[in-house]
């Protein structure tokens, strides 16, 4: 819920994805639970325009924010780093017990998609030195190692296959919601679904995805998983 | 004097609350505005200096008027610098009552009291010849300034801090909101020197209360000038025991029991505050209407200090305003250049000569983005606000400081025509761009642009995708700036290119000069083919891909 745009044109979640999984986590028995990001412009108007904002209120007031202000975050050490040993995470994620991402599937120009890996830098203060100190792909990677999602639910109900990821671009509407324990099966699921610039991609052609493989994240190797498909 | 006290009070706090939310729109229906819209020595030099009858300082005659009835009751009962000065000097002189024991004896002036009368004549001299120095010394800029740049972030800042420390309360209470709120305290470049000056008032407040209004102030000297037509004045009976009590209070350092006090040039030191009245014993004060006559003074020449200042000194003021106007204009005091303005401002030289540098829009703009400058636009642009993005972005949504300025120098444009406004052109500094020179794979640019003015392309010989800024889409509001991950920005805002116009119909020009301005998401959407690398045609990855 990073850019002030649209449900149609696919550059966030869908809102009723967001909301359907704060429903869930709620009647899973959770006491307390987060819809946060740090979007590009403070205040609230990409949670109003993303329409996730009047999602989550609708289920429970209160629980969704856009938090820009370093008092929400906190410096840490990411253990294990290779490249971006410190950076500060949001307060919230690091005292949570389950994280979940729940990003929009999109292409990035940057790294190629934006999926459940690299929309954790949704989730730290200091995005610009992952661009400019770091090499993007490996901080990517570093971060996920030490915040990884417990589950990620990718909402393919709309692909924003082209000029991701503010838009405007083509918008695929395969109407699906790809979801895994592991992130990087997720993302690399749904690298391989869909087409991204007309193409075919594979998950080894994404610099993040390959490198989170590698370094044992997770598998991309998805011909070797287990994937059921359901049809609601 | 209780009355006096709390319609000071009320009109201070309304001062406050219309400045606390101008990002939101005014308080009570009244323009967030109001008071700049007052200001006595603005309300009639800014004319002057422009050449023109600005209507939104209209309400300043409805302070003339009053002070032609009943003297300088503004200044005594609703002026918030007044306010400011009685609050905060009197607190400096309770914290400094031992080091510096204040001796508020009669007919001692540190400074002439027509001091204020050459302030004002400088000033107006300098307006006769079309220049700006009222900003200098008009009062109600100086106090908002005072709040906008210095006060609020510093509240806004220990609110933050409370909002910390009371996390662990807040949080058991289940204040969720409080723990999420948005507190942008904003921090203004000039805020100290702001500061400073306002230091030196209150030391000079030590020296003698409103030191400020009554040797100083050129709005003071303007409606004291006003108040010798005053009709209500202090008279004196003859109950009078000559007993000084009066005079010990009197925060203008008067005698109001002195038969002088009825002289038309002591009714322009009165600030009607009353003090005297609730002093006095014996009743021998009152105020009330009625002509004074000229041969009930007969005798009583003026005091020293209280007439008007000398033929010599009136002259030196007369040619310092416009003298010292002027010289800005001259070698290393001129403009180098000149900076991006906020949306919908008028053409530079129209711009500076409105601009009272008050402080209104920087404190509505709710990124904080409108900043004032130092020396970039010249010591005739001191203080000025100019974009500064990596403070922050103009946002698309927003025209607050338009709403907010008392002297339409940023003009009042609804959101329809205010996004044709173009406050400027995006440059990129290819030597310094992480993908340009570093080869390095990043868009943020691109991807913060609300606008859809930044692509980012694949060109030959580099190997990531590049950035590059279609100049006809570009508003100039600095959000690639802001976001630009680089310690100095290689995506720079300038202000060529900038739609200056000096009333509405920047649609039009903008359209006949071939903007294409609007929102990113309304873009045309790319269509197929949808990926084509420029040059061979050999297979290459789409952007942000590898082979």
């Amino acid at each position: 819920m990073s850019f002030v745009a649209d449900v149609d044109s696919a550059a966030n979640t869908h809102p009723e994805v967001v909301g359907e999984l704060l429903r869930m986590c709620l009647e899973a028995g959770a006491s307390s639970v987060r819809v946060l990001d740090h979007a590009f412009r403070a205040g609230r108007s990409s949670l109003e325009t993303s329409g996730i904002l009047a999602s989550c209120e609708g289920v429970r007031e209160g629980l969704c924010h856009n938090l820009t202000s370093e008092r929400h975050y906190r410096e840490i050490t990411l253990d294990g780093a290779r490249d971006m040993h410190r950076n500060a995470i949001m307060r919230d994620v690091l005292e949570a017990d389950v994280l979940i991402a729940a990003p929009v599937a999109k292409t990035n120009s940057s790294t190629g998609v934006s999926l459940a890996l690299k929309g954790q830098m949704g989730l730290v203060l200091d995005r610009g030195s992952m661009h400019s100190r770091y090499d993007l792909d490996t901080a990517i990677v570093d971060l996920c190692s030490r915040i990884k999602p417990s589950l990620a639910v990718v909402d393919a109900t709309r692909v924003l296959s082209t000029n991701g990821p503010y838009g405007p671009g083509l918008v695929l509407r395969p109407s699906e919601v790809i979801a895994s324990p592991d992130p990087v099966a997720a993302d690399a699921q749904t690298v391989a679904s869909y087409t991204w610039y007309g193409r075919r991609v594979a998950p080894r052609q994404v610099g993040h995805i390959a490198l989170a493989h590698a370094r044992g994240l997770g598998r991309m190797d998805v011909e070797n998983l287990n994937v059921q498909r359901l049809v609601l | 004097m209780k009355a006096r006290r709390a319609v000071q009070a009320a009109s201070l706090l309304l001062f406050l609350l219309l400045l606390l939310f101008a990002r939101d729109g005014g308080v009570l229906g009244l323009p967030a505005d109001l008071y700049l819209r007052l200001d006595p020595l603005a309300g009639v030099v800014t004319h002057l200096v422009c050449r023109e009858i600005v209507p939104t300082l209209a309400p300043v005659l409805a302070v003339l008027v009053l002070t032609a009835l009943c003297g300088r009751l503004f200044c005594g009962w609703f002026c918030p610098m007044g306010a400011s000065l009685d609050l905060l000097g009197g607190l400096a002189r309770v914290l400094t009552r031992r080091l510096w024991p204040l001796r508020r004896t009669l007919g001692t002036d540190p400074l002439p009291r027509t001091a204020k009368y050459l302030v004002l004549a400088a000033v107006l001299a300098a307006a006769l010849v079309g220049e700006n120095l009222d900003f200098w010394a008009s009062p109600i800029p100086l106090v908002t300034r005072l709040y906008a740049l210095v006060l609020v972030p510093l509240g806004a800042e220990g609110l933050v801090l409370g909002i910390e420390k009371g996390a662990p309360l807040l949080e058991a209470a289940g204040a969720t909101d409080l723990l999420y709120l948005q507190v942008e305290a904003g921090h203004f470049r000039t805020a100290l020197f702001v500061l400073g000056f306002w230091l030196v008032l209150l030391v000079l407040e030590c020296v003698r209360p409103r030191f400020w209004c009554r040797y100083l102030c050129p709005a003071g000297g303007l409606l004291a000038i006003v108040a010798r037509l005053a009709q209500v004045r202090l008279r004196r009976a003859g109950t009078c025991v000559s007993c000084g009590r009066c005079a010990a209070v009197c925060p203008a350092g008067l005698n109001p029991a002195s038969p002088i006090q009825s002289h038309p040039e002591t009714a322009g030191e009165c600030l009607v505050c009353l003090s005297c009245v609730r002093a006095c014993r014996h009743k021998s004060l009152r105020l009330a209407p009625g002509r004074v006559r000229a041969s009930s003074l007969s005798g009583s020449a003026s005091s020293p200090g209280l007439t008007l200042p000398t033929r010599r000194s009136l002259c030196l003021a007369l040619a310092a305003g416009p003298v010292l106007s002027l010289a800005t204009g001259i070698g290393p005091l001129a403009a180098r250049e000149v900076p991006v303005r906020a949306p919908g401002s008028r053409p530079e030289e129209d711009f500076l000569a409105r601009c009272l540098r008050c402080g209104a829009c920087m404190r509505a703009c709710p990124t904080s983005a409108l900043q004032p400058v130092w020396f970039q636009s010249g010591v005739a642009g001191l203080f000025s606000p100019a974009l500064d993005p990596r403070t922050g972005a103009c946002l698309p949504e927003c025209a607050r400081c338009g709403e907010v300025c008392p002297t339409a120098t940023i003009l009042a444009l609804p959101l329809a025509e205010k996004k044709w406004a173009r406050v400027g052109i995006a440059v990129l500094k290819r030597d310094l761009c992480l993908a340009w020179a570093q080869d390095k794979r990043c868009m943020v640019c691109k991807e913060n642009c609300p606008y859809g003015a930044v692509d980012v392309v694949v060109q030959q010989g580099h190997v990531a995708p590049v950035p590059v800024v279609d100049e006809k889409r570009c508003f100039g509001c600095g959000f690639c700036e802001h976001h630009c991950p680089k310690p100095v920005s290689a995506i720079v805002v300038e202000s060529r290119g900038a739609l200056r116009l000096a009333g509405p119909g920047f649609e039009k020009a903008a359209k006949k000069a071939g903007f294409i301005l609007g929102a990113a998401q309304k873009k045309a959407p790319y269509h197929a083919p949808l990926f084509q690398p420029e040059g061979s045609g050999e297979s290459t990855a789409p952007p942000g891909f590898l082979e």
